[in-house]
């Protein structure tokens, strides 16, 4: 692993870490009583002090520290956690997250930034109370951490105080003698042995430590990128054998440790590693040290910390601390008890699933090879493998899904710092939790949805006062909910609000002159135009949303995801958005037909049935493009034309009926060719202002055939016939 | 140029970035500074990122010094730097500087 | 025919170029480049581009962009015969690297170009887009245009001539008829 790699990890975990403490938080002033709520938030700050002290990244050890040392005495019942304290913690666990960035050399601090802190600081400073030492610990922690530069070596210097915890466990021995020696790779793999000497330091105190070179040989083949310290100590103060071993958890692996009790006697002797250098004058490399002076004084300040801290962190999974060294950071905890997951990156996931579908692609070669061949016992061994392929297929997708609930969750926090903003009480229901779509999905659909979220809270929920008049219940409610449906999955977003003033929207729209003022359209049609681009009926821009450019930009995110979106609303009542995106982006079923020689792929999904079109099924009357389908008018485009694939030759035509999201539309084509699935290939940014086209595949002839934006060529055909119909009118009157 | 030779040793200026990632260039320097067979002077003055690597770089050219029976002493360590090695019990390092 | 020699004019340097032919008139290209050359076969057009815009092709299983060199040159492009192929060139897009294929009439031979034989594109005369011209290269007594592949095949202005071609062609359907 890269030193980057690992401070990817770092990053990721301390997140993840910092999205727990925040769902507990919440669910603390959400009325949640459970001790493990106070527990969960101890050991999730406890786990970011730890993994940051591995890394170096000082600023969030010693901030982290305080939180973690409040959090300390909630669980152990010293001080209640009040909604103050609550937004306190929420409030540090956003500069956690900053000081994480900062350490990364993300972010920079300001003024701003060092101010916050302070106040944070000392908010957290007065809930640490009532015994005197507790007090005087914090107060020293405080100054140290503002006394001592970010650059250095800053432990927060604690006063040893015994008055509370226990200390002397009878089992427990008077100190450790610990040798390390630290595995050559150690520091390539972006590890650094100062780190881990440092943070162990801050474990308990340290009687006395040194540290030598071995095998370093010849200057010739000396490397300095090569490891080849070691480091031998006693450390005493209460701390327990598990939480020394813990320490050097992330490298466990590469490094020989020795931990063994010792007893006083050995606090003041010295023992040596067997000499493995070959040159005597190693042993003089080596210096030792006695014990310096506990107080805590500008450099160098030894750390002593109160017997209170040595919490015992096991190797196993269940307080999500775990962590092995190498390769993939693995064992990531679920909640709770033993881990049920791997941690995998997201690009050798993609590998495979590229893999998988080449193997897709190659398949249907090999079975179109052995139709051609038209021997029986070939095609049905290809029917085999094809089925096998579909499988693999199959599962390969289903990794890549992961349930919305996370996404929805964030949410929570939104709605809660918003309405205060606001003014306006909600309450937040969420519903589908596990509903599963792609990654890559997820990361995409957050955006819209906030801004979705945003929008009702800020238009859609009335103020208080409003809702009274309106004879509703002071508290607005927002519902977020996802579910499957036929090949999709669609997520809604509903506010029992004022809902949409459908004569305000039809009003902006002739005036932005994107209908003319005869037009007749359905309420939901009027609904449906906020989406168009510059829309906005706010009266005032507020600070949230309204500016106009929102819904619009919604709509670009989610036609991106080949998805649709749609507005429903009733005056007084309330208004529902709802997404449907497909399942999957990777690859897709697919139905195979012909326009003027080029191939095109119709989503099998969207299709409703396909048949033949013959001259007198067309409406020709008026120049309109529509077909009577059993009664019902059914609107068409032809895709010759709308391609400029028209070579004048005339073809047998055959209109395929899509469906997408309630609207139906025929598609013309030529040759009706047969169902198959592939791997979507993207065209390329060359082509990303191509309308219609969502992308490209190939066939197993090892033709490109282009596959169809079904949705916005329905568009297209609705539209052309309201511009139909509309000229229809304007000639007629 | 990092190396300057003086009447009795040489004096090696260090560089501001002496960690992980700064440390392998200085290889060359090290078998230079060693090719003299003077007291090697480590000057840390610039030194402002320290790492383990540059921990062990310390050592390791204090260990060569000895190897070759020339003298060793480090000047102008930034309290960071102090810090760092006497976190690893390697205070003795800095000695006085001539 | 010498202008004065305008060092911002004159980018192409001495190296290797492959020549070859668009409608009868010789044109370089850097190998450095150059990834391969395959035969003009079978095409996917691609509806709402630009005219110069052939479509895509498969190259091993990946969908690559196919450029009509003498259309984006402004020339009259050729028909189709047995020689023509399609060059595939590796050009960089936005911090990552993209191929694109370009159609000519015919490969000729790599030439040593050596930068005494480079002159700067001429100020007037050359009927092609200044900044496509990387230089001229002496061949004899006859100049040879290099053309500089990265702005010739600058992904981010050919797609936003399609925006333009798109909305030109409005997008329609066809009457009824």
């Amino acid at each position: 692993m890269s030193v980057d790699d690992a401070l990817a990890a770092f990053e990721e975990e301390a997140r993840e870490m910092l999205t727990e403490m925040e769902s507990s938080l919440l669910a603390i002033e959400g009325g949640g009583t459970d001790p493990g709520l106070i527990n969960a938030i101890f050991r999730a700050a406890h786990t970011i002090k730890g993994t940051a002290g591995m890394f170096g990244q000082d600023g969030v050890v010693s901030f982290t520290h305080h939180v973690e040392t409040v959090m300390d005495d909630a669980r152990k019942g010293k001080l209640t956690v009040s909604s103050d304290l609550v937004t306190l913690m929420l409030r540090c666990c956003d500069h956690m997250g900053f000081l994480v960035g900062e350490g990364l050399g993300r972010e920079t601090r300001g003024e701003e930034e060092a101010a916050r802190e302070k106040v944070l600081l000392e908010g957290l400073m007065s809930f640490v109370g009532g015994d005197e030492a507790v007090a005087r610990r914090a107060a020293k922690g405080a100054d140290a951490v503002q006394g001592a530069s970010t650059a250095a070596a800053s432990e927060p210097a604690v006063a040893a105080s015994n008055s509370d915890g226990d200390g002397g466990d009878t089992g427990t021995p008077d100190g450790w003698h610990v040798r390390v020696r630290f595995g050559s790779k150690v520091m390539r793999e972006g590890m650094d042995p100062l780190a881990f000497i440092r943070y162990l330091s801050t474990q308990g105190t340290i009687n006395w430590i040194r540290s030598e070179l071995l095998n370093l040989g010849a200057p010739e083949a000396f490397d300095p990128e090569n490891c080849y310290i070691a480091t031998e100590l006693v450390i005493s103060g209460g701390i327990e054998e598990p939480t020394i071993r813990a320490v050097f958890d992330f490298i466990a692996d590469q490094c020989e440790l020795t931990v063994e009790p010792c007893s006083t006697a050995w606090l003041t002797e010295s023992r040596r590693f067997p000499a493995q250098t070959p040159e005597p004058a190693a042993a003089a490399s080596t210096a030792s040290e006695p014990a310096p002076e506990p107080t805590p004084a500008p450099p160098p300040a030894q750390v002593v910390a109160s017997p209170a801290e040595a919490v015992p962190v096991t190797s196993g999974g269940d307080d999500g601390g775990a962590r092995r060294g190498g390769g993939v950071p693995a064992a990531a905890a679920g909640k709770g008890g033993e881990s049920r997951f791997l941690r995998v990156e997201a690009e050798k996931l993609d590998q495979l699933i590229n893999l998988i579908g080449e193997l897709v692609i190659a398949g249907a070669y090999s079975s179109l090879i052995a139709q051609r061949l038209r021997d029986g016992e070939m095609l049905e061994a290809i029917s085999t493998v094809t089925g096998l392929v579909e499988s693999l297929r199959d599962t390969a997708l289903n990794l890549r899904m992961v349930p919305i609930g996370a996404t929805f969750t964030r949410f929570q926090r939104v709605v809660r710092d918003l309405s205060a903003e606001l003014g306006k009480d909600v309450d937040l229901q969420i519903s589908g939790a596990d509903t599963e779509l792609d990654k890559s999905v997820v990361e995409k659909i957050s955006d819209p949805l906030t801004h979705l979220v945003r929008n009702s809270l800020d238009h859609g929920l009335e103020t208080r006062e409003r809702r009274i008049e309106a004879g509703k219940s002071t508290v607005g409610t927002l519902q977020l909910h996802a579910y499957h449906d036929s090949g999709s999955i669609v997520i809604e977003v509903a506010d029992d609000g004022g809902g949409l003033n459908a004569d305000k929207i039809r009003a902006k729209a002739v005036e932005r002159g994107l209908i003319s003022p005869g037009a007749t359209l359905t309420t939901r049609e009027i609904n449906n135009l906020i989406f168009e681009p510059g829309f906005s009926t706010a009266d005032a821009v507020t600070n949230i949303s309204g500016r106009g450019v929102g819904m619009d930009v919604v709509k670009q995110n989610i036609l991106s995801l080949r998805g649709t979106i749609d507005i429903e609303s009733e005056p007084g009542v309330g208004t529902l958005t709802r997404i449907r995106l497909p399942l999957t982006l990777a690859i897709i079923d697919g139905f195979l037909v012909n326009v003027a020689g080029g191939a095109f792929v119709v989503p099998l999904s969207m299709i409703v049935e396909c048949l033949d079109l013959r001259r007198d099924d067309i409406e020709t009357a008026s120049g309109r493009n529509y077909v009577n389908l059993r009664g019902k008018v059914l609107p068409f485009v032809r895709l010759r034309d709308v391609f400029e694939k028209n070579d004048g030759v005339q073809r047998r035509e055959n209109i395929v009926v899509v469906n997408y999201a309630g609207r139906m539309a025929g598609l013309v084509v030529d040759e009706l060719v047969g169902d198959f699935q592939t791997v979507i290939k993207p065209l390329g940014p060359l082509f990303k202002m191509v309308r219609g086209i969502s992308g490209s595949t190939i066939l197993g002839s090892g033709e490109v055939a282009l596959i169809l934006d079904v949705p916005s060529l329905i568009d297209l055909a609705t539209r052309i016939e309201h511009h139909e119909s509309d000229r229809v009118e304007r000639t007629t009157l | 140029m990092p190396l300057e030779l003086g009447p009795d040793r040489v004096v090696w200026n260090l560089p501001t970035i002496l960690n992980i990632y700064g440390v392998a260039e200085l290889k060359s320097d090290l078998s230079a500074a060693l090719a003299e067979r003077r007291d090697i002077q480590l000057a840390m003055d610039n030194v402002e990122e320290f790492d383990g690597a540059g921990v062990q770089l310390l050592l390791a050219v204090k260990t060569f010094a000895e190897m070759q029976s020339c003298g060793f002493s480090v000047s102008g360590a930034k309290p960071s730097v102090v810090q760092a090695l006497s976190t690893m019990g390697l205070s003795g390092l800095i000695g006085e500087a001539g | 025919m010498n202008a004065a020699v305008d060092g911002s004019r004159l980018r192409a340097v001495q190296g290797q170029y492959l020549t070859f032919y668009l409608n009868e008139e010789t044109f370089g290209l850097s190998i450095l480049c150059i990834k391969e050359i395959v035969e003009y076969s079978r095409l996917t057009s691609v509806p709402q581009m630009p005219r110069f815009v052939e479509g895509v092709i498969n190259l091993r299983g990946h969908v690559v962009p196919v450029i009509n060199l003498a259309l984006r040159l402004g020339k009259e492009p050729a028909p189709p015969q047995k020689r023509t192929c399609i060059v595939i060139i590796e050009i960089n897009f936005e911090g990552a690297t993209a191929d694109v294929g370009v159609v000519v009439d015919s490969v000729s031979e790599v030439l040593d170009v050596s930068g005494a034989d480079i002159e700067p594109a001429p100020g007037f005369g050359a009927r092609l887009r200044a900044e496509f011209i990387a230089g001229m290269a002496r061949l004899g007594s006859a100049f040879v245009i290099l053309i500089d592949a990265e702005r010739v095949l600058s992904i981010s202005e050919m797609a936003s001539l399609a925006i333009t071609a798109s909305e030109l062609n409005g997008f329609t359907v066809g009457g009824s008829d």
